[in-house]
């Protein structure tokens, strides 16, 4: 297991393959031995500034140095706790009042409000070994998802967790240090860590696609020569509709991963011709399971459906799922210990079940388990949603909005609008429109921005007296 | 369809999106980057792509047009239509 520490994988590509590209951004380009002094410098920081086994802010916009950042705070033993550069500040404040960090990187633009900031230049010469312990049950990472009520959740996954994951994938295919890898997630996402780690574990080089890069994404890939690609459905669906995937337009695709979101058959039937070299995997696991824990191969394109979703398949070996009331519940080595200073979120999602051993994580997704032993996606067992794939609790959006209209109605529904899901809120107060969705900016991240708020007299109601979802799902489709 | 109306077609299109960013039709300047300025992300400027590809009739080798610097400018969209 210690031997899949990232920073030990690390290490060990820069032992064999020490001038191999490790990052290619922009026009820069950094091997295994760049980053490596890069992040040595910043780990030299970090030690001198104090912090031992310490929770380290830092903004994770999409610059190199946001990569060494990653490296430098891991290898000095200690656990990386990303911001999204979007913002807004006042979420950045919850995030680290919630998770207690104490310690955070110097930003040229955002001053912290921790008691250390801890300053990268200067430190650059600094390039000794550290022998600092990477100890399996510290904390690699906290990342953050929506909570339905109380601001965002923070999920603590440990090193150990991480180097679960690793030893799977790592095993499971024959990645090599010629593979070009694809970096579409952002760093604030568990599923960055797979980009990172699984190139960089096989001394790889990591490609991050320029800011503005979705409507390309296809070009991108040909230009690069990108071997190995792994995004969200959704930016499979968007190269479907300016037509990229047209057979053999991704020929040097060795494997293809997609996560996040329910993967449409639709879609994977179009990317295997595209990317017809390629094997397809879907991978499924919810940020609590630490990046993906269950897999589902598609072997060639579905001759009998176009319909429904592919399936999300069986667990790696060594996990355990089970499935209570419809429900899929998780268990093994990838499942974290829960929510940072959450007792109670962690107490109602990590449970123990009668006659069952140890602590199972219910992720909230209702499944069926077919004859093969074949899991299959169905729906969700509350209302959360994906917003390109990232989790977006529509709860959270509606205490922050019924806050701005004092106090008013505020539920907010997500609605498809060709192909890609946005979000609506219908609130039961008049206001100013305008001046709401610019009270949001200040609150909310991009993706958990109602795309319209639309005011209705009163909330419709369902026979029960809860408020009627489909209704507003409804009246937000057909205008 | 000329290239005025086309224009047209776009701000016409793009109105509500305008006036929540604070914007007119006045702003629409060839130069204006649509996704760049925030006014449409990469879904919103396909989703505008196809509504323009049914109003004019005309289908265009999207793959092609977005792979050029400045793809997603006004004066760009534009002249892909008119």
């Amino acid at each position: 297991m210690y031997d899949f520490d990232p920073i030990n994988l690390f290490r060990r590509s820069l032992a064999s393959w020490p001038r191999n590209e490790a990052l290619r951004i922009g026009d820069r380009s950094f091997t295994y031995a760049d980053l490596d002094n890069w992040s040595s410098a910043i780990t030299a920081a970090i030690i001198e500034a104090g912090a031992e086994h310490e929770r380290i802010i830092f903004i994770a916009d999409r610059n190199a140095s946001s990569y060494a950042i990653i490296l430098g705070i891991l290898k000095a033993g200690c656990s990386y706790v990303p911001l999204h550069p979007d913002g807004p500040a006042a979420r950045w404040q919850a995030m680290i009042a919630k998770c207690g960090a104490r310690f955070a990187i110097e930003h040229a633009t955002h001053a912290f409000d921790v008691a250390h900031v801890i300053a990268l230049q200067a430190s650059l010469e600094k390039t000794q070994a550290f022998g600092q312990a990477l100890d399996p049950a510290s904390e690699a990472y906290v990342l953050f998802t929506s909570g339905s009520t109380g601001g965002p959740k923070g999920v603590s996954v440990s090193r150990a967790n991480v180097a679960a994951y690793l030893e799977h994938i790592l095993g499971a295919y024959d990645f090599n240090e010629r593979d070009l890898f694809t970096q579409h997630f952002a760093l604030t996402f568990d599923l960055s860590v797979h980009d990172l780690f699984v190139c960089w574990g096989s001394g790889a080089c990591l490609c991050v696609p320029p800011d503005d890069g979705a409507l390309r994404a296809a070009s991108w890939a040909r230009e690069q020569g990108i071997t190995v690609w792994f995004s969200v459905p959704s930016l499979a669906a968007l190269m479907m509709r300016v037509r990229s995937l047209t057979p053999a337009a991704l020929p040097a695709l060795r494997y293809s991963f997609f996560c996040g979101e329910a993967l449409p058959w639709s879609i994977a039937n179009a990317w295997k011709v595209a990317a017809s070299n390629s094997r397809l995997i879907n991978l499924y696991g919810p940020t609590e399971t630490t990046i993906a824990i269950t897999t589902y191969e598609v072997d060639r394109a579905s001759s009998t459906t176009n319909d429904g979703v592919v399936p999300i398949g069986e667990p790696f070996p060594g996990q355990e799922a089970i499935i209570v009331d419809e429900e899929l519940c998780l268990r093994g080595s990838q499942v974290s210990s829960g929510y940072v200073n959450d007792a109670s979120a962690t107490a109602k999602a990590f449970v123990g079940f009668p006659g069952r051993e140890g602590i199972w994580y219910r992720t909230g997704d209702r499944v069926r388990i077919d004859e093969d032993g074949v899991i299959h996606y169905l729906g969700r067992t509350d209302h959360q949603v994906k917003v390109l794939g990232q989790r977006v609790e529509p709860g959270e959006v509606d205490e922050v909005i019924a806050r701005l209209i004092h106090g008013g109605n505020a539920v907010t529904v997500p609605v498809q609008e060709a192909g890609a899901t946005r979000l609506v809120t219908f609130i039961d107060t008049p206001s100013d429109i305008n001046t709401l969705l610019e009270s949001c900016r200040t609150l909310l991240p991009p993706h958990m921005i109602p795309a319209r708020i639309i005011v209705i007299p009163a909330m419709p109601l369902t026979a029960h007296g809860k408020v009627d979802r489909q209704r507003l799902i409804d009246l937000a489709t057909n205008g | 369809m000329d290239s005025s109306e086309v224009h047209a077609l776009i701000a016409s299109r793009l109105s509500a999106r305008l006036e929540r960013m604070g914007m007119s039709a006045n702003d629409l300047t060839d130069d204006l980057d649509l996704v760049r300025s925030g006014l449409l992300d990469s879904l919103g400027f396909v989703d505008l792509m196809a509504a323009l590809e049914n109003s004019t009739g005309k289908r265009i080798d999207l793959e092609r047009a977005l792979d050029v610097n400045g793809a997603t400018t006004l004066k760009n969209v534009i002249a892909l239509f008119a």
